[in-house]
């Protein structure tokens, strides 16, 4: 091959090459994109909170105070004050992200591990197949979330367990369809027909060569799909659908601050704002994390 | 009518174009040669004013005496399509897939003539005729999808000189075609040039294209002109260590139209590539892939005039000892 | 062209099946007994054995699910069993307040992301197309119910312009009416609008970033021309296929929505007979929820053949 057969397998574009960016720590953790930080900074802060649930609380869990109701913020004791039934606000929020925490973790774990496993078996499968198979993934993802919470909870009655199985069933069609197109395109590539050729088994290709490649998308795919899951599950407990009495959720607090519009206005934002944050925090992650791991979407501002 | 002189551009602190002196006299086809990465894409948009918003430029680009350099965009865009027309090099891509034919070609008339209307229609169907194009009535209401490669190129450059432009830059306008219909194209392009008295400035990377369609050529690399000169003189009579190798590099390019010269012979090739920008040596950006570089060619090399403007930059031209 | 549609009509029948069997499913596969659910606790035998034989429980599943799919098609779907009305008439009275806040919140969201996604694309490096991209962030993250409480206690209890709830038909009073409507359209309206203008954005930036888009700038256009002139009129066509993607999230939005704003519709109605355990009318409901969103996107889908010249003109050109 000649130099000017060379020339003529270039791209299209003919720029000049950008070098490399620069090589210290620091300054690659200042070139992360700054949604990284506020939706970590804002995960975390939910985590934390969530998981400190478990060991510590301003008060006990569902501790009436009817002579103490609706104490507005900055009454001694209570910082954000307390809802109609006395409970302190701020511990109710803490448990409520308890709740989110759980529901979430469950439904996108299991979600995601059942959607990838679906749509690595789809790409996977043999051409004639894919084709309605992709389809069939396809006419899954047509129900929205909230009529299949609506259905389970008509039959398998109101509770978090309903609103998790909810969210698994709506989510695992989203799961395998992200799964099946960047699955396909690695399964396209020519060093997993060398690991064909060397006597690899599908399975172990799939594992090892496709998911870890697809993984970076993963990743981000886990990141929405909780953000979707807090919202959901907001959503359904404040229909009445969702988690029960007495286990408290952001949901069902703000459903209660509804009739409270007039005597105690500032309620409904702690609840509200409990879940914008940390619906925002797990958005703004994925995307930090998208930019990431795909800086030639970054640079477009492609999502 | 072009006349560049110190032409500088940056990008993120890198020098990546600095063209001390070109000119392209009216009713001149001028060829701009280099391999990918030499920098003759990036010139032609710095003087389309077509860069990133990220490059900074400097220096001066006369065109018909006005510094184009010193427009911003609106001002710029008064002059692009009606005074300087463009083809690039993808004419799939580079049409409005969406949008028809007829609309496309017209465009640069509607924004910068007074026509309307019916007269529009009609300049659009006489731009397809002289395009060579069959049935152009017919092909205004069309859409990009339904012609072929070669039709595209026809109908992209019936669009550049829609407004009757003085001078023409194209961009590897026959690099994403067929062999076959590359010949036509460049055909059309040299018949337009001398009918319409346009002068074009043809940039690409073979040479062999260049010699048939230019009078004039400027071999460009690592962002600077290294030789420069009439068609003739630089590929008959090359001086820059560069221009020989890829006229070497280049077997359709025999320097003395003897192909049986060839048998035998080992294909040659310019060893190494061309770096990354901002990883140039400093003088000749070319010497650190010279055969005869030496310790003289860390200075950049003065230009040196040879017979009637031709001119190179080289410490050790060929020819030398 | 035809081709379109037909396949378009495929999809949606295919699906319109798979979603089908998922809700009868999950009513029928998971969970106890329907009957059980339905009469509560204190049933007997005898009375669940009557009630199975009333329900048609006692045949095969697949002969149920083909006289529930038939009985769609007919309009008969049953009735309630707390209170005895007849499921498809009560859909049919309830459609208007539906319908109306969610052709209202697309109307409002559409035009809304169709401006503010070309304004953050045009300005994509500025910081003003920075901080349009945050509030779509923010938006995306706000749920429905508490953007609907937020605007009653700004707009409602607070200055007293529109009412906390409560609908008003419009054939009895227009005026009413629409102010009964706009609260719940906004709440309605934020979410999906913020989703799509991120959609838009992108779509936006990538048509800029198009050859073709240069070569209108090198036939004189502005940045701005070219955005507006191509950009925009390119962009739209497949963004129209991505609304579609929002009919979804607009459902969702309204059955929550009409719960906050006390909207007689069938968000509320699917809801209260949720509560109510009322299985049949739930699985009805879903499926013609559903059938209605399908529906909506394949008139979107065969909208999208006219205005992509590529799909209109396949039969022109072969």
């Amino acid at each position: 091959m000649t130099n000017a057969d060379a020339l003529r397998i270039t791209s299209a574009n003919d720029d000049l090459a950008i070098p490399a960016g620069p090589r210290s720590l620091w300054r690659r953790l200042r070139r992360l994109p700054i949604t990284l930080y506020l939706g970590g900074a804002l995960v975390s802060i939910f985590v934390f909170v969530a998981l400190l649930s478990f060991v510590w609380t301003p008060y006990p869990p569902n501790q009436l105070a009817m002579s103490n109701r609706l104490a507005p913020p900055g009454t001694p004791g209570f910082l954000l004050g307390t809802d109609r039934a006395g409970r302190d606000v701020t511990t109710e929020l803490m448990l409520g992200a308890r709740n989110s925490l759980y529901v979430s973790v469950v439904s996108t774990i299991v979600a995601m591990v059942v959607g990838t496993t679906i749509g690595l078996a789809v790409a996977g499968s043999n051409r004639f197949l894919q084709g309605p198979l992709t389809r069939l993934v396809d006419a899954g993802l047509a129900l929205p979330g909230i009529l299949t919470a609506l259905v389970l909870a008509a039959k398998l009655g109101p509770g978090n367990t309903t609103a998790t199985l909810a969210i698994i069933v709506w989510q695992i069609p989203v799961a395998a369809r992200v799964t099946i197109g960047p699955a396909r395109q690695v399964l396209a590539l020519d060093f997993v027909e060398a690991a064909y050729g060397y006597g690899r088994r599908k399975p172990y290709i799939m594992v090892r060569h496709v998911l870890q490649n697809i993984s970076p998308l993963l990743i981000v795919l886990g990141s929405v799909m909780f953000a979707a899951a807090i919202l959901i599950e907001a959503a359904l407990a404040f229909l009445g659908v969702g988690v029960q009495p007495p286990t408290s959720s952001w949901g069902r607090f703000l459903n209660e601050t509804q009739s409270l519009l007039e005597a105690a206005p500032y309620l409904m934002f702690f609840p509200g704002l409990a879940i914008v944050f940390t619906a925002l925090g797990f958005n703004l992650l994925g995307d930090g994390l998208r930019t990431v791991f795909d800086p030639q979407q970054a640079r477009t501002g492609l999502s | 009518m072009l006349e560049i002189c110190d032409l500088r551009v940056h990008i993120d602190g890198h020098e990546i174009i600095h063209i001390d002196e070109l000119d392209l006299p009216p009713g001149t086809r001028l060829g701009l040669v280099g391999e990918s990465g030499s920098g003759k894409t990036m010139t032609a948009k710095a003087i389309a004013g077509l860069l990133p918003d990220e490059a900074k430029v400097s220096g001066t680009v006369r065109f018909d005496g006005q510094d184009l350099l010193e427009l911003n965009d609106a001002e710029f865009s008064k002059i692009r399509g009606k005074r300087i027309g463009f083809v690039f090099q993808d004419p799939a891509r580079s049409l409005n897939p969406m949008m028809r034919i007829g609309r496309q070609v017209s465009e640069a008339i509607r924004l910068h003539t007074d026509l309307k209307g019916q007269a529009v229609t009609d300049k659009v169907v006489e731009l397809l005729e002289l395009v060579q194009l069959p049935d152009p009535a017919a092909l205004v209401r069309r859409y990009p999808h339904q012609l072929s490669g070669g039709q595209q190129q026809r109908v992209m450059i019936a669009a550049a000189i829609a407004a009757d432009p003085e001078l023409l830059i194209a961009d590897e306008p026959t690099t994403a075609l067929d062999v076959t219909v590359q010949d036509e194209i460049l055909r059309l392009l040299i018949s337009l040039s001398e009918q319409r008295n346009m002068s074009v400035l043809f940039v690409s990377h073979d040479l062999g294209v260049i010699r048939f369609v230019c009078d004039r050529v400027a071999v460009i690399y690592g962002g600077h002109v290294v030789e420069t000169g009439s068609v003739e003189d630089v590929i008959g009579r090359p001086y820059h260590r560069y221009t020989t190798a890829l006229l070497a590099a280049n077997p359709g390019m025999p320097k003395d139209d003897d192909f049986t010269s060839f048998i035998g012979q080992r294909l040659h090739t310019i060893p190494g590539s061309v770096p990354a920008i901002g990883r140039f040596p400093s003088g000749c950006r070319f010497r650190n892939r010279c055969e005869h570089a030496s310790a003289s060619c860390a200075e950049v090399p003065t230009p040196v005039t040879v017979g009637d403007g031709h001119r190179y930059s080289c410490w050790h031209p060929d020819g030398e000892g | 062209m035809i081709r379109h549609t037909l396949r378009a009509l495929v999809t949606l029948l295919f699906t319109a099946l798979v979603g089908s069997i998922v809700i009868f499913a999950l009513v029928n596969m998971l969970g106890g007994d329907i009957v059980t659910v339905l009469l509560g606790q204190g049933a007997g035998p005898g009375d669940v054995e009557f009630m199975r034989g009333e329900l048609g429980l006692d045949q095969p599943l697949v002969v149920q699910y083909l006289d529930w799919l038939g009985g769609v098609v007919t309009g008969d779907l049953g009735t309630s069993y707390g209170t005895g009305y007849d499921i498809f008439d009560e859909i049919v009275r309830r459609l208007e307040p539906t319908v109306l806040i969610t052709l209202g919140g697309l109307l409002v969201s559409v035009p809304l992301a169709l401006l503010l996604g070309t304004y953050s694309a045009t300005n994509a490096k500025k910081v003003r197309g920075g901080v349009v991209d945050v509030f779509a962030q923010i938006g995306m993250a706000v749920p429905a119910f508490w953007a609907g409480l937020l605007l009653v206690l700004v707009f409602a209890v607070r200055l007293g312009w529109l009412p906390t709830g409560g609908y008003v038909p419009v054939a009895e009073d227009p005026i009413e009416s629409l102010r009964s409507i706009i609260l719940p359209v906004l709440a309605l309206s934020l979410g999906v609008a913020a989703v799509f203008t991120r959609y838009v954005r992108t779509a936006m930036i990538d048509v800029m970033n198009e050859d073709f888009m240069r070569s209108a700038m090198a036939r004189g256009r502005t940045r701005r021309g070219a955005a507006l002139f191509h950009g925009v009129r390119n962009a739209s066509i497949p963004l129209v296929t991505v609304a579609a993607l929002q009919f979804g999230q607009l459902i969702a939005g309204a059955v929550v929505v009409e719960n906050v704003f006390v909207l007689p519709g069938i968000g509320r109605l699917i809801v209260t007979a949720t509560l109510g355990r009322e299985v049949i009318v739930v699985q009805s409901l879903a499926l013609v929820i559903m059938l209605f969103i399908l529906v909506l996107n394949f008139f979107v889908d065969i909208t999208y053949g006219f205005l992509d010249p590529r799909i209109r003109d396949k039969a022109e050109s072969q």
